[in-house]
């Protein structure tokens, strides 16, 4: 299932998004969390440590135009949080990707 | 479980069908002041032309019944169902000032136990959707 959380700014979208993300996982879900926002902060409401969070890269779309998958895109560019969320960047990515 | 967490405003809503065509439920994040509420009606309007399986709107940062009022106003005259009301919480204001998570320095916060009954009615959901 893929939920997508929007809204204006400073209306509690990343806050939420990163409790939520950390709520399931806790509860043994396999979460990936997305960061849509070319300003990214949601590694910071995963909880992820700020060097971790800094090392972060975003997907180039053009990955995906020249045929990489979206767990080889993850495989290169995601990284394992608190509880085992996983986060990517993807300011410009068009799939939302798996799971 | 995906969550995506959008660019504020609605620039993925208008480009082409844009990011949130995979998704299969988007939440309307609605913070009870004008600007925010205009900006959800907006996105209603966009999300409902993309096909977006469900949409529901969720409260945020509600501080009593006068701002509870607006929410309720809004979900009535849009006929879109709430999902969740998450209160105003200094909780996550400590944690923005800390650059660190709610749910790690306040995990009974009022907002981190809204988020957690957000989640219960989305495994409910999850378990009852027809897998795409």
């Amino acid at each position: 299932m893929k939920v997508a959380v929007s809204g204006k700014g400073g209306t509690g979208k990343t806050s939420i998004s990163g409790t939520l993300a950390r709520t399931l996982a806790r509860r043994g879900l396999r979460v990936l969390a997305i960061d849509c926002d070319s300003n990214p902060n949601l590694a910071t409401s995963l909880g992820l440590d700020e060097e971790l969070a800094r090392s972060l890269r975003s997907m180039p779309k053009r990955a995906f135009d020249e045929g990489a998958t979206v767990s080889e895109m993850l495989a290169e560019y995601s990284v394992s949080g608190p509880d085992g969320v996983h986060i990517v960047l993807a300011a410009k990515i068009e799939q939302a990707g798996a799971g | 479980m995906t969550v995506v967490d959008m660019e504020a405003g609605l620039e993925h809503l208008s480009r082409s069908g844009g990011t949130l065509r995979y998704v299969d439920q988007l939440l309307v994040v609605l913070e009870p002041y004008a600007k925010a509420v205009e900006t959800a009606r907006r996105t209603l309007l966009l999300a409902q032309d993309l096909g977006i399986p469900r949409i529901s709107l969720l409260a945020s940062k509600v501080r009593d019944s006068d701002e509870m009022a607006v929410v309720e106003r809004f979900c009535a005259e849009t006929g879109v169902e709430l999902i969740g009301v998450i209160p105003y919480d200094d909780a996550v204001r400590l944690a923005d000032r800390e650059g660190t998570a709610p749910i790690d320095v306040s995990p009974e916060a009022p907002m981190v136990l809204a988020v957690s009954a957000l989640a219960d009615r989305l495994e409910e959901l999850r378990s009852t959707a027809v897998p795409a």
